[in-house]
C-alpha cells in the first residue's frame, strides 16, 4: 500500500487517537499520565474517561500503532503493581505524521481563505 | 471521603466486571490502577471533584462496554477464520487464557460433569423426601412434621440458589451454568409463587403494572444471561435452558402436592425424574454435538412427561370440559424454554458477526 492510500484508509483521526498518539510521539507513558497529557494538550477540553482510554488503546495496539511494554525503570518507587506503558512504534509514528501534515495543509487553506476574505 | 473512596473503588471494580474476559484479562487490574490515581487526585479537590469524576466514568461506561463488546466480536471473528484456514496468528494478547474461541467445555472431566448434573438431582430429592415425610395432607398433620416437611424441601432449593448466586458473582464458569439456570428457574417460580400467596391472604397485592414490571424484568434478566452465554457458544447456553426446563418439570410434582390435589404419591417421581435429568446433564457435558441433540429430545419427552403428570392430577379433580386447557400452552411454554438455549446459541454469533 502506498502513502497515499494508507493515509486515505486511516485519515482523519478521531480527536482521542490523534491526542493519544501526540502524546506517545516524545516519550513512553502510562495509562493515568496518557489520560493527564491528552487533557494537558487540549487545554482541559479533553478528559479521558478510563473506558474510552483503554477502548482507544486496545484498539491502537490491534493496529500496530502503539506497543505496550513493561518497563521497571519508569515503575513509581513504592508501587508494587507492574505498571504496563505504552509506546508509538513506527507505523504509529507514520499515522502521526500524516494527520499533522493534513491538519497543516487544512489550516494553511483556511488562513489563506481567511486572509482573502478579509482583503 | 475514606468510606466515599471505598464504595466507588467497589462500584469501579462491578463496572470492571461486565467487561467481555478478554478486556478484563488484559486490561482490568490497570483500569482500575488508573482509577486510584485519578481517586486519589480528583479527592484532594474536594468530594463534589471526585463525584464529578466518578460521574463522568459512569457517563461513559455503557459506551465503553458497547465498543469492547463490538471489539470482542471482532476479534472472535478474526480467531475463527485463522482456526478455520488453520493459521495459528500471533495476537496481540498475550495470555492463553484469554482466548476461549471453543464452544467446547473447558474441562470436560467427569468430575466436572457430575457436579453439573447435580442441581435436577438435588431439586428432585428435596421434593421426593419432603413427600415422604408427609403422611398425610397438611392440615391434619402435627407441626413438627410439616416443617420438617417444609425444610427438607426448601434446603436443597436454596443450596442450589447460593451456588447459582456464586456462579453468577464469578462470571458464569462452565462448572456454574447449570446451577445458574435451575436457580433462576427457581427463583422465578418461587417469587410467583409468593405472590399469588400474599394475594390471597390479601397481605400484599401488587397493582398489574408492577406484576407486569416485575416480569419483564425477570424475562429480561433470563434472556441476557441466555444470550451472554449464546455467545460462548451453543453449548452453554443449551446447557443453561436446559437445567432451567429441568427446573420448571420438577416443580410441576411440586405443584400437585399442594392443595386441592395434594398428590404427593406423584411427588414421589421427584427423585427418578430428577435423577433422570441429572443424567441426561451429565451426558450432554461428556458427549459430542450429536449425541447433545438426542439429550435436549429426550429432555424435552421428559418434560412432556410431567406435564402429562400434572394434567392426570388435576383431571382426578376437575372435571370441567376445559380443565385441560392449561396443556397445550404448557408444554409450549416448557419446550420453547428447552429449545431457547440451542437457538440463541446457534444465532447469536451469526448475527453479531453479520452486525459488527
Amino acid at each position: 500500500m502506498d502513502k497515499d492510500n494508507f493515509a486515505a484508509e486511516v485519515l482523519p483521526l478521531t480527536e482521542t487517537t490523534f491526542l493519544i498518539l501526540l502524546s506517545l510521539a516524545n516519550e513512553i507513558r502510562h495509562g493515568y499520565a496518557i489520560m493527564q497529557d491528552v487533557e494537558a494538550l487540549s487545554d482541559g477540553r479533553v478528559r479521558l474517561s478510563t473506558g474510552t482510554l483503554y477502548g482507544a488503546l486496545r484498539r491502537l495496539l490491534r493496529e500496530g500503532w502503539i506497543i505496550r511494554v513493561d518497563d521497571a525503570e519508569h515503575a513509581d518507587l513504592g508501587d508494587e503493581r507492574n505498571k504496563k506503558y505504552y509506546r508509538l512504534t513506527g507505523a504509529g509514528e507514520h499515522v502521526l505524521n500524516f494527520e499533522i501534515q493534513r491538519l497543516r495543509a487544512l489550516l494553511e487553506s483556511a488562513t489563506l481563505r481567511k486572509a482573502e476574505a478579509t482583503s | 471521603m475514606k468510606k466515599l473512596k471505598a464504595i466507588l473503588r467497589c462500584l469501579y471494580r462491578l463496572m470492571l466486571s461486565c467487561y467481555p474476559r478478554r478486556t478484563r484479562c488484559a486490561f482490568s487490574e490497570e483500569m482500575l490502577h488508573v482509577f486510584d490515581r485519578c481517586v486519589l487526585h480528583h479527592s484532594q479537590r474536594g468530594a463534589f471533584a471526585l463525584i464529578a469524576f466518578f460521574s463522568r466514568e459512569l457517563i461513559d461506561w455503557p459506551f465503553a462496554l458497547i465498543r469492547a463488546y463490538q471489539t470482542e466480536i471482532q476479534l472472535d471473528t478474526i480467531e475463527r477464520h485463522q482456526i478455520e484456514s488453520g493459521m495459528v496468528g500471533e495476537f496481540f494478547i498475550e495470555s492463553e487464557d484469554m482466548m476461549d474461541p471453543s464452544d467446547e467445555f473447558a474441562g470436560r472431566d467427569r468430575g466436572q460433569a457430575l457436579w453439573m448434573a447435580l442441581p435436577p438431582f438435588l431439586l428432585g430429592l428435596g421434593i421426593m423426601f419432603a413427600a415422604m415425610i408427609r403422611t398425610d395432607v397438611w392440615y391434619r398433620l402435627p407441626a413438627w412434621q410439616l416443617y420438617l416437611s417444609a425444610a427438607v424441601n426448601l434446603l436443597p432449593g436454596l443450596f442450589v440458589g447460593a451456588v447459582g448466586l456464586v456462579a453468577l458473582f464469578r462470571r458464569i464458569p462452565d462448572w456454574g451454568i447449570t446451577w445458574l439456570g435451575a436457580a433462576f428457574m427457581g427463583f422465578v417460580l418461587t417469587l410467583q409463587i409468593l405472590v399469588g400467596e400474599l394475594a390471597d391472604e390479601g397481605t400484599i397485592v401488587l397493582a398489574p403494572e408492577v406484576e407486569t414490571a416485575i416480569g419483564l424484568s425477570l424475562f429480561i434478566s433470563g434472556l441476557t444471561l441466555m444470550l451472554l452465554l449464546a455467545h460462548r457458544g451453543w453449548s452453554r447456553s443449551s446447557i443453561f435452558t436446559l437445567a432451567a426446563a429441568a427446573t420448571m418439570g420438577l416443580s410441576l410434582l411440586q405443584a400437585v402436592t399442594a392443595a386441592p390435589f395434594n398428590r404427593d404419591d406423584l411427588a414421589l417421581l421427584a427423585g427418578p425424574i430428577g435423577l433422570a435429568f441429572a443424567v441426561l446433564i451429565y451426558i450432554y457435558v461428556l458427549r459430542q454435538d450429536r449425541r447433545r441433540w438426542a439429550v435436549l429430545a429426550v429432555a424435552g419427552g421428559l418434560n412432556a412427561v410431567l406435564v402429562g403428570i400434572m394434567a392426570q392430577a388435576i383431571s382426578g379433580w376437575r372435571t370441567a370440559p376445559d380443565a385441560m386447557a392449561f396443556v397445550p400452552p404448557l408444554l409450549v411454554l416448557i419446550t420453547g424454554l428447552l429449545a431457547a438455549g440451542p437457538l440463541s446459541g446457534l444465532l447469536v454469533r451469526p448475527l453479531l458477526s453479520r452486525l459488527v
